[in-house]
């Protein structure tokens, strides 16, 4: 989904402390093919709701991180975690997420160390 | 993904974010999208319109910053 979409990701205004619109929000190319698999082949989206949904998602984003973090900095760690995650999801309302993420984790930590213990041969 | 770095970063530049937390937000911003877009075409189909529009999404409630949000929710728990 986050495909670096138009160049490299940008250093938020290259540091000058200002916040710029394509930093705030996910890429609108992404989120509108989301939204068009979701959708019938006939279905059009239009470019304000789809400018809608990108505001969303990026809220939404912000929201579960700062939950997770919270539980983080209560617990004295400095890193979240995928655990986290899934914590503020189900913390959040949002318990329908949590339970498939948590397999799915499982299942990318797995491949994970499957690619670590077995790296590609070269040659 | 590195947006949805920039986007956590933004929230809190010293906060650290492991590579499975960021495959966890990935994972689930998309399923919110699906899951929305999903709710609003029912509207849509509802409202007989092949477009899908702002006003479909109107089930959005206003903006409100996380942590507003967080901290309208504690009030309410302590409150209960």
């Amino acid at each position: 989904m986050m495909d670096n979409v138009g160049g490299s990701s940008s250093n938020i205004a290259e540091n000058s402390g200002i916040i710029r619109e394509q930093d705030r929000l996910l890429p609108i190319a992404n989120v509108g093919k989301i939204m068009k698999q979701i959708l019938p082949p006939n279905a059009k989206i239009s470019k304000e709701s789809k400018e809608t949904m990108q505001e969303c998602v990026s809220e939404f984003i912000s929201f579960v991180t700062s939950e997770a973090s919270e539980k983080c900095r209560k617990e004295r760690r400095k890193t979240v975690n995928g655990d986290d995650i899934c914590w503020a999801l189900g913390s959040l309302g949002f318990d329908d997420y949590a339970e498939p993420l948590r397999r799915y984790l499982q299942r990318y930590r797995e491949q994970e160390l499957d690619r670590a213990n077995n790296p590609p041969k070269r040659g | 993904m590195s947006h949805i770095r920039t986007i956590i970063k933004l929230e809190d530049p010293d906060l650290r974010v492991s590579k499975d937390a960021l495959m966890a937000v990935n994972t689930a911003a998309e399923t919110f999208v699906e899951q929305f877009v999903q709710e609003a075409y029912t509207c849509c189909a509802e409202d007989r319109k092949k477009c899908l529009s702002y006003d479909h999404l109107d089930f959005v409630p206003e903006r409100v910053k996380a942590e507003d949000a967080l901290r309208e929710r504690s009030a309410a728990g302590k409150g209960g």
